[in-house]
């Protein structure tokens, strides 16, 4: 029918123009071919182009023209909330009515049902996680699925496997699309694929027609800056941030280091601010709402810098974004390109520069081993599940020793698979008739690919050659000229490489970021039998307290590491627990005594400890806490029910308590029910208000 | 992984999710039947449907309910059909289309264009396709009716028969795990809840073995409905070679309508026990059943014997649709309709609501002799497909038999 096409180009080319408020605006290339393939030709498409390039004004278009010829809503697969809301307001530009669905709304899910059998939704926007959760389907996408019309799969590089970034979630997303019949159009998105991850993509959705161009970003300069040191890297940062143009963002690996950077460019009175997954701010009501407000202050170039982990990362869409720096070396050269790839879309000049500390490799290799879950967390769960016609995750706690954070991860993984051993029905896991065995095999595959592009970004971070050439060699780009803007290619470091102006309060900061000790308030139903407890009354539970350090961090946790071993803890660990509790902590009332959780393992270590600290704070240390139960190391019991149930009948109150203001110490704080079971017994024998400080709290799986 | 013809009839037939009041309704059986009669006679195959050719094929085409709009409404479901088949698939359950090598020959030949155009299931079909003792019996069975349910089970391992039952609490489990137990197989037709079934701690181990086969005509979000726990009942008796009626009763129930119903259309031969708590076995056995022997080596050794077939005959309301032959091996979906069967689809979508003449049957029959039409309507008054009177001939609908899939649009209901 190609009389048809101009009309049908006329009218997209008109929408296009509406949204963009041009009347001279033209399709970018490539755009409206995608645009004819979806609507016409109902095709498979496999879009890879750089962000910027207009991937959303092609399928908010292509949804514009299949509403007006009757077909059903585009059902957006999104991977992260900061894209989403990206994504809302673009829809609002092309005049399409975009509802997003998770989690967040439930109690607007029936609405949401109204809307689209209403005709009132022309785009539903869901994350893969979503996707991926029989509970979310059954109850919201399941009534409206008869009507969905396009379907759009953004950063469809997580569905594969050889990508830096493949997720369980998008194994299921895979599936799905497998499944869907040609005629029904599909749209795939990426802006950072190799080769080889456009050829995984395109076999895995199966019978996809590839559209490709150019990925280079002219405006970054980039440079690379090797600090082993955190404090070199806080204080390189507090000098040099100042003066870079615009505002941008701070990449870190992890949660604690978003907060701890952000925490001192705050004290070198530089705005920023920590972003990362479930980031909360007391004045918000929940992390979303924070996090929409610290992406709209970023935008509105409010701050100087976001400090995030890659919970803001892809599809974040500032067109001005001038530097992104990365305060810890990322996993992969792909996923960089697509961080510092956020950075001047549409300015001249923007640096990304990339740090790396001596931590990296350890944290990287943390990620690596906890990608996949323990192969006998996995027998563990599966075995359970077999003996029962179904469990909830609660019932599995029960059952089987593990945090339910690794329950869920085990589930989510099993589940991803396809026949897959275990299925979600409501609130119950079921299990089926598939066998099941771990994939060894791919588990290591994918373990030494990780190696691999983790040794590319070592390689990369020690370039002598045009850095922006190894980026794009990396994603088989092919244009091979120096950028001619780089450190390299400059022969001089784009950003100065001092850092001692700042060094000495860098490193006071590393020394004094303690963190809270929040009050149990919930224990596992059952789990207190010996106490008799049914709950934990306010009058019982304990206050704020205070963690010194995180087990191993320099430098406090890397003094705790080294002393637990030994039999007793450095005198300077006293006096730093001193000095955080009456020069910064200074709880109110201020405690009159000092008490220590005991233990039969190493009875000296704690008490002689307390003992010290008490000195220092001129105190008495009354040993008013005895353990009379040997139990399990409280580090080994993985999930509330079982570090519950583990410390019934554990301690026993002897001798007089004295009814004042108390500091309860202990050396590891892993779950912190140690800490509540302890404070609720002094409570119980008519203590005054219970502290609780401890020296580390444990790494998380370590 | 389905093909694209698998897909295109899963989309034209099953529920998808939960159906809409304002969504397209699913062809039902007979439906399907027609459209893919004419997709066959045009020499097209279902999948070209999905090729975008709705309007191409279906072009003179005249039905009254199933219209290239509905039908490309349906196959519009694309990404409905993805969701629901990745979660089919993920929980280990299966999709069969009548195409399918899989899917059990004896319901095609017994049912021809009734046999459900999808089936659902989960373990080996293997066992569905060997000879089966179907045990059927009232949910409020006694622990008498029970241990006699136990005892059948046993002797259909011991004799290498499979149980075909309904997979439901009392007589059916009870036939069905003794059989399994004693190291024999079993085929379960469920209502509702075959996720729940197939994941139950009693049927998995025998699923993964592959001695057992659950499956159902309704697609696995169906609720319970009792209308569908009623028209399974003639798959139950469709997939065995022959029945044992534990207990009934009389004019109650599904299992005494799909007793009847088997009798009727004399699928498999019908026994009834002595004994049993209900009252229902012996009204059966004056409608055609016989009294299950003490021995019943008899029940498994294949024959029908005489008197059962006399007894049949003698109360039979209904002559069979055709006569046996083996079954289909038409490469398309369809089920190969005699041209008797053709003519009674036909006679529905002309008849059902008021009479026609004999000359409007014969006009619209294009190049039948009317000879042939008036043997045809007088085969059909005689088993109570149409009515005649002075305007004409009616088309009787059959009790009890509305098509499966026309059952399963309200999922809610109780």
């Amino acid at each position: 029918m190609p009389t048809l096409e101009p009309s049908i180009r006329r009218e997209a080319l008109a929408l296009l123009r509406d949204a963009v408020a041009d009347t001279s605006a033209t399709f970018r290339d490539g755009q409206w071919e995608a645009i004819d393939a979806l609507v016409r030709a109902r095709r498979r498409l496999l879009v890879v182009e750089r962000t910027g390039w207009g991937k959303s004004s092609v399928y908010f278009i292509a949804t514009r023209l299949l509403r007006e010829s009757g077909r059903g809503p585009t059902l957006i697969v999104s991977p992260l909330l900061a894209l989403m809301r990206n994504q809302i307001d673009s829809a609002q530009r092309h005049r399409v009515r975009a509802v997003r669905i998770d989690s967040t709304n439930k109690a607007d899910w029936p609405e949401i049902e109204t809307l689209v059998h209403g005709g009132e939704a022309d785009a539903l926007l869901v994350s893969p996680e979503r996707l991926a959760n029989d509970e979310f389907v059954d109850g919201v996408l399941m009534p409206i699925a008869d009507s969905l019309g396009l379907l759009v799969i953004d950063e469809a590089h997580c569905i594969s496997d050889w990508g830096h970034d493949f997720r369980p979630d998008y194994q299921r997303l895979r599936n799905i699309v497998r499944r869907i019949p040609q005629g029904t159009p599909v749209l795939a998105t990426t802006a950072t694929a190799n080769d080889r991850v456009v050829q995984d993509v395109s076999e895995q959705l199966g019978d996809v027609h590839v559209q490709r161009g150019p990925l280079t970003r002219e405006s970054l300069a980039l440079q690379t800056l090797a600090l082993p040191s955190q404090d070199a890297r806080l204080a390189w940062l507090s000098e040099h941030l100042p003066q870079l143009p615009g505002t941008g963002i701070v990449y870190t690996l992890t949660k604690r280091d978003a907060d701890r950077v952000a925490d001192w460019l705050v004290e070198s009175d530089i705005e920023a601010r920590a972003y990362y997954s479930d980031v909360g701010h007391p004045n918000f009501e929940n992390s979303d709402a924070y996090r929409q407000r610290l992406e709209r202050a970023l935008h509105r170039n409010e701050m100087k810098a976001l400090v995030a982990t890659t919970a803001l990362g892809m599809g974040y869409d500032k067109p001005d974004l001038g530097f992104v720096i990365h305060f810890q070396a990322p996993g992969s050269v792909v996923a960089y390109y697509q961080q510092v790839g956020r950075a001047g879309r549409q300015i001249d000049h923007a640096f990304g520069i990339m740090m790396h500390g001596a931590e990296d490799d350890a944290i990287l290799d943390y990620f690596r081993r906890t990608a996949f879950p323990d192969e006998a967390h996995v027998q563990a769960i599966l075995s359970a599940l077999e003996e029962s016609d179904g469990l909830s995750e609660r019932n599995l706690e029960r059952m089987v020793n593990l945090r339910s954070g690794q329950i869920k991860q085990a589930l989510r993984f099993l589940a991803a698979a396809n026949p897959a051993p275990v299925v979600k029905d409501g609130n119950t896991w079921l299990r089926t008739p598939a066998p099941y065995v771990v994939d060894r095999e791919h588990v290591n595959r994918l373990t030494r690919q990780r190696e691999t592009e983790w040794a590319e970004v070592k390689r990369y971070v020690n370039e002598s050659g045009c850095l922006m050439r190894f980026l794009r060699r990396a994603l088989d780009d092919p244009a091979e000229d120096a950028c001619g803007k780089c450190a390299s290619c400059l022969g001089r470091p784009i950003v100065g490489e001092t850092f001692g102006r700042h060094l000495a309060g860098a490193a006071r900061h590393l020394r004094t970021s303690e963190e809270p000790i929040k009050p149990k308030k919930q224990i596992a139903p059952q789990a207190f039998e010996i106490y008799g407890w049914s709950g934990l009354p306010n009058d019982v539970q304990h206050e704020e307290g205070r963690v010194l350090s995180r087990w191993g961090d320099a430098p406090w946790g890397a003094m705790v590491k080294q002393d637990k071993h030994q039999s007793r803890f450095r005198r300077e660990l006293a006096v730093a627990l001193a000095d955080m509790v009456q020069q910064r902590w200074q709880p109110q009332p201020e405690p009159e005594w000092v008490a220590c959780v005991p233990s039969l393992r190493a009875p000296a270590l704690v008490p002689d400890l307390a003992l010290r600290l008490a000195e220092c704070l001129n105190v008495p240390f009354c040993a008013v806490v005895a353990k009379v139960r040997s139990n399990e190391p409280q580090k080994n019991q993985h999930n509330r029910y079982r570090q519950c149930r583990n410390l019934d009948g554990a301690f026993e109150i002897v001798g007089d308590v004295p009814s004042s203001p108390v500091l309860l110490l202990d050396d590891v704080f892993d779950s912190g029910w140690t800490l509540a079971v302890v404070a609720a017994l002094l409570r119980q024998a008519g203590s005054g208000p219970v502290f609780p400080v401890a020296l580390a709290s444990a790494a998380p799986g370590g | 992984m389905l093909d694209a013809q698998a897909q295109s009839v899963v989309l034209l037939t099953a529920v998808l999710g939960k159906r809409q009041p304002d969504g397209p309704r699913p062809l039902s059986t007979s439906e399907w039947a027609e459209l893919a009669q004419m997709l066959h006679s045009r020499g097209a195959k279902p999948e070209q449907l999905l090729a975008g050719k709705v309007a191409e094929l279906m072009a003179d085409w005249q039905h009254r309910s199933v219209t290239a709009d509905r039908v490309q409404r349906l196959l519009d479901r694309g990404t409905a059909l993805g969701l629901c088949l990745e979660r089919w698939e993920r929980a280990g359950l299966w999709v069969l289309v009548r195409s399918d090598p899989d899917y059990p020959r004896q319901l095609k030949r017994r049912l021809e264009w009734k046999s459900p155009p999808v089936l659902f299931g989960s373990g080996s079909m293997k066992v569905a396709g060997q000879r089966g003792l179907a045990v059927v019996g009232s949910r409020a069975a006694s622990p008498d009716d029970l241990a006699a349910a136990a005892r059948l089970g046993q002797q259909a391992a011991a004799a290498g028969h499979s149980v075909v039952s309904g997979a439901a609490r009392g007589v059916d489990e009870t036939a069905m795990l003794a059989s399994l137990e004693a190291e024999g197989t079993a085929v379960g037709v469920v209502a509702a809840g075959l996720l729940r079934s197939a994941t139950s701690r009693k049927y998995r181990p025998a699923l993964e073995r592959g001695d057992l086969a659950l499956l159902s005509p309704f697609a696995p979000e169906a609720g319970f409905h009792s209308g569908n726990a009623m028209s399974r009942n003639r798959f139950i008796y469709c997939l065995a070679t022959s029945a044992v009626v534990v207990t009934c009763e009389e004019g109650a129930g599904g299992t005494w309508k799909g007793a009847v119903e088997n009798l009727r259309h004399r699928w498999v031969p019908t026994w009834a026990r002595r004994n049993a708590g209900g009252s229902g076995n012996r009204a059966l056995v004056e409608c055609g059943a016989l009294w299950l022997p003490d021995d019943t080596a008899v029940v498994f050794n294949g024959e029908r014997p005489a008197e059962v077939a006399e007894g049949a005959k003698r109360r039979t309301r209904v002559e069979r649709l055709s006569t046996e032959r083996p079954a289909s091996t038409a490469p398309a979906d369809s089920v190969e309709l005699d041209h008797y069967s053709l003519f009674l689809m036909h006679m529905k979508s002309w008849a059902a609501q008021m009479p026609v003449d004999l000359d409007t049957v014969h006009r619209r029959e294009e190049g039948v002799r009317k000879v042939q039409v008036e043997a045809w309507l007088k085969r059909a008054e005689k088993d109570g497909s149409v009515k005649k009177s002075e305007s004409g001939f009616l088309f009787v609908e059959e009790q009890d038999e509305d098509d499966c899939q026309s059952d399963m649009f309200d999922v809610n209901a109780p």
